[in-house]
């Protein structure tokens, strides 16, 4: 029964991060407040489920020529080491606290991307009514 | 190019600079632009190191805003710099004995059927109101985690 759940919570992860939106960030507190899954395990985890679709992406990505690669492996290069850092660090530090921190990290992200939201809502009808408003002028 | 606002000598002796003077810098100077991009390469790996995610959603807004990448080009070129940066903290987390393969597949199973779906059913859906859903979701989770 619980193979059934830890798919389901993959799905939904993946549905969302198929369109781009952070899949990772939903999967984690979903498996560890849900399905009692301890904060560091949860998150390699979320690691490990990432690769074979980010391979999957940034093929397709490239083949459509929409891959910087001049800012992309520049950002990388200093990346990659910091990466390590950190994940030695999450290995020693108690889970607890890592939960912890990592609440107020979602909390951050989540009003981050409410705001956005918002903001490219009225970015959109700004345009709509300055579309209305040419069409006027036109008809004038 | 325009004159930036870096106020030396403000009440409390330090150097202030805005947002907008970094946006200035990096589009100004290409030498600057190499060393921004390093700094928030630490930044984006740091937090896909110890959080073991969400670095995709630092990483396209600080494509967007400070490398100027449009938003389609910035999404790719986040999954170029997330993907191995991931597969070295994997191996740490590996290491540690931190990996459990047991869930791992299952997870994994539904993760990419959904990345599937996910991927065909984005332009039917309603953009603004799974943003505002998704984060009101990730909100509660978080005050869920805290308390």
């Amino acid at each position: 029964m619980r193979i059934i759940y830890f798919v389901l919570s993959g799905l939904i992860g993946g549905i969302i991060g198929g369109m781009g939106m952070g899949g990772g960030t939903l999967l984690i507190p979903i498996i560890t407040i849900f399905l009692a899954v301890e904060q560091r395990n949860a998150q390699a985890v979320n690691l490990l489920v990432f690769i074979p679709m980010a391979i999957v992406a940034l093929g397709i990505h490239i083949k459509n020529k929409l891959v910087d690669f001049k800012v992309g492996i520049l950002i990388m290069c200093s990346g990659i080491i910091f990466s390590i850092l950190g994940s030695f660090w999450a290995n020693e530090i108690n889970n607890n606290i890592l939960r912890k921190i990592f609440a107020v990290f979602l909390l951050l992200v989540g009003v981050y991307q409410f705001i956005c939201t918002i903001k490219s809502k009225k970015k959109i009808k700004d345009k709509a009514n300055f579309k209305k408003y040419k069409i006027k002028i036109l008809y004038k | 190019m325009k004159k930036l606002n870096i106020n030396q000598n403000n009440k409390y002796g330090t150097t202030e600079i805005s947002f907008e003077c970094i946006k200035e810098i990096s589009q100004n100077n290409k030498k600057s632009k190499k060393s921004i991009a390093l700094f928030f390469g630490a930044i984006i790996g740091f937090i896909n190191g110890f959080w073991g995610g969400g670095g995709g959603m630092v990483c396209v807004p600080i494509l967007m805003q400070f490398l100027h990448l449009p938003e389609k080009k910035a999404h790719a070129t986040t999954l170029l710099i997330m993907l191995p940066m991931s597969i070295a903290s994997l191996v740490v987390y590996f290491i540690n004995g931190n990996l459990p393969f047991d869930i791992g597949w299952q997870i994994g199973l539904g993760f990419i059927t959904g990345g599937i779906l996910g991927a065909l059913i984005l332009k039917k859906i309603n953009n603004f109101w799974l943003g505002i859903v998704f984060s009101i979701v990730i909100i509660v989770g978080g005050i869920k985690m805290l308390i």
